[in-house]
């Protein structure tokens, strides 16, 4: 047994110890779960800002988004700046907008909020539907995670999937979300200190200090291929072109702009905590991708066959063993939590916004208030093994980028939500329920015939081309529907004014 | 130009937002 697949044993027994520990502790602290999902204003902005760092950026950007530094050159750094630039703007600019107009509701789901807000099942049950699109989302971690046994353990990647479909979904079932924001914060700080470590790593792996080492790699490069160092490449699946880049970027903003991700920022009073937090997660989320420059080490001193490999391949070049397999079993914890709060959205989507607040109270499915509880609660168990299954099954032949699987998923739920959301936000003139209809449709529909006619190579710029469709249908459909007199849902206008 | 013209976009766009970032915050975010 090699030195790396001895201490990733050891590391994976350790960590799923301290998991349980910390699940227990967060068990102890929370008794019910709305102790829980309040548990958030105790906890200071510190660790909320980490937390939300672990949240956003997951075992598939880890892996995905160096694979194509690697495979795509310079250009690829352009994600590096949509992560520094468009989603913490996203954040602050949807954040304040939405603390404003007092709506820091809690624990909400992305389907209750739109629903409650345009007091619309329509609503409720399409943005319920559109969050299904998580399901690649889930894959993608999936995938990371059979990367990661199949590159540090060296067990084929078919076999690392099932390992690491059993994990997540074990994780989920035995309430590993009680530990969620303990292990968040941890998880974070153990991610940014990888991202410094592999960035530095510059300055050992090539002659030349931090210039000399960037020199040496673009040279090389260069005389690879001119397009490695250009700043779009046509070759890549993401930075082929201008408008693909600006696609990436507007995908980025709306991405984080998604209630259910900053209702933690929410949930602090006064706004200089929320500053202090905001702060925090920019400075791990920038320590965090520095990781995709490893993409670019990797291109020039490893030979991997898939790219989703190669920073694991560069680490295990770079690095003592026991460091690779602690990044190891950081990415699974990664792929772990972020998996764990997603399938906790996807089985609150089938059996609270679609059976529970939808089918029964329609009376299209006729069962007691006593009986539906029951079956809600089955149902929530059920979802998360048939998710689980469903999700495995779209990984089992590894996809070509994880970084770009991640974002059908991702832009699949932003194009049918962005339009009601944004719109509801910040025109709330405009935000009549006909309108949040329209734009539910026009977002997906136009988002699914992009994807089918494969009229967008960047799955990044599908998504923000559908966006702005469904934005723009929001706002003409708001016009007219507001000229006709219809009932404007004006609660906010009303808090607005306030 | 610092070693190309990628990376030269990357080091004053990463500075560029942060300096951003921190405006915003600052200006935004203010105490009740």
């Amino acid at each position: 047994m090699s030195e790396v697949v001895l201490y990733m044993w050891i590391g994976l027994f350790l960590f799923l110890i301290l998991i349980a520990y910390l699940g227990y502790l967060g068990y102890k602290k929370t008794n019910t779960l709305s102790d829980f999902s309040v548990a958030g204003e105790s906890l200071g902005p510190v660790v909320l800002g980490l937390a939300y760092a672990a949240t956003f950026f997951s075992a598939s950007t880890f892996i995905g988004y160096p694979g194509w530094t690697y495979q795509w050159g310079f250009s690829s750094l352009w994600v590096f700046l949509t992560l520094v630039f468009a989603s913490p703007l996203g954040l602050i600019i949807v954040a304040k907008r939405a603390r404003q107009l007092n709506i820091s509701q809690k624990s909400l789901s992305l389907a209750d909020w739109l629903g409650d807000r345009y007091g619309s099942d329509f609503v409720r049950v399409g943005t319920a539907l559109i969050c299904l699109f998580n399901i690649f989302y889930i894959a993608a971690q999936f995938a990371a995670g059979a990367w990661i046994f199949n590159t540090l353990l060296g067990i084929p990647y078919n076999v690392g999937l099932i390992l690491i479909a059993v994990l997540v979904v074990a994780y989920v079932y035995t309430g590993g979300s009680f530990a969620d924001i303990y292990t968040d914060a941890v998880q974070a700080v153990l991610m940014a200190l990888m991202g410094v470590l592999v960035f530095i790593s510059v300055f050992w792996m090539f002659p030349g200090g931090l210039t000399g080492g960037f020199e040496y790699i673009s040279d090389k490069l260069a005389a690879m291929d001119t397009n490695m160092v250009a700043i779009t490449n046509p070759n890549s699946i993401v930075f082929y072109s201008v408008p693909a880049i600006i696609g990436a970027f507007i995908i980025q903003f709306a991405f984080s702009s998604q209630p259910q991700l900053f209702n933690k920022v929410l949930a602090l009073k006064d706004p200089r905590d929320m500053r202090k937090m905001i702060v925090v997660y920019v400075i791990a989320a920038l320590c965090f991708i520095l990781v995709i420059f490893g993409g670019l080490y990797a291109a020039v001193t490893v030979d991997v066959n898939e790219i989703d490999k190669a920073i694991l391949s560069y680490v295990l070049e770079a690095f003592p063993p026991i460091v690779a397999a602690i990044l190891g079993i950081v990415v699974i914890a990664a792929a772990m939590s972020t998996t764990d709060g997603i399938f906790v959205v996807m089985s609150t989507v089938i059996a609270n916004d679609i059976y529970r607040k939808y089918l029964v109270p329609r009376g299209i499915v006729k069962h007691s208030e006593e009986k539906a509880d029951k079956i809600a609660l089955k149902l929530s168990r059920y979802s998360v093994l048939i998710v689980g299954v469903i999700a495995f099954i779209l990984v089992l032949n590894p996809p070509k980028s994880i970084g770009m699987f991640i974002w059908i998923g991702i832009s699949g739920v932003a194009s049918g939500s962005l339009g009601p959301l944004l719109v509801g936000l910040f025109a709330p003139r405009l935000a009549t329920r006909a309108a949040a209809k329209v734009s539910l449709v026009a977002g997906v529909i136009s988002y699914l015939i992009i994807l089918a006619t494969d009229s967008v190579k960047s799955t990044m710029a599908a998504g923000a081309w559908a966006v702005l469709i469904g934005i723009a249908a929001m706002m003409i459909t708001g016009l007219i529907s507001k000229n006709n007199g219809s009932k404007i849902l004006d609660d906010q206008s009303k808090a607005e004014a306030n | 130009m610092w070693i190309n013209e990628m990376m030269t976009i990357w080091l004053y766009g990463t500075i560029f937002s942060l300096v951003l970032i921190v405006i915003l915050l600052l200006t935004m975010y203010k105490s009740d």
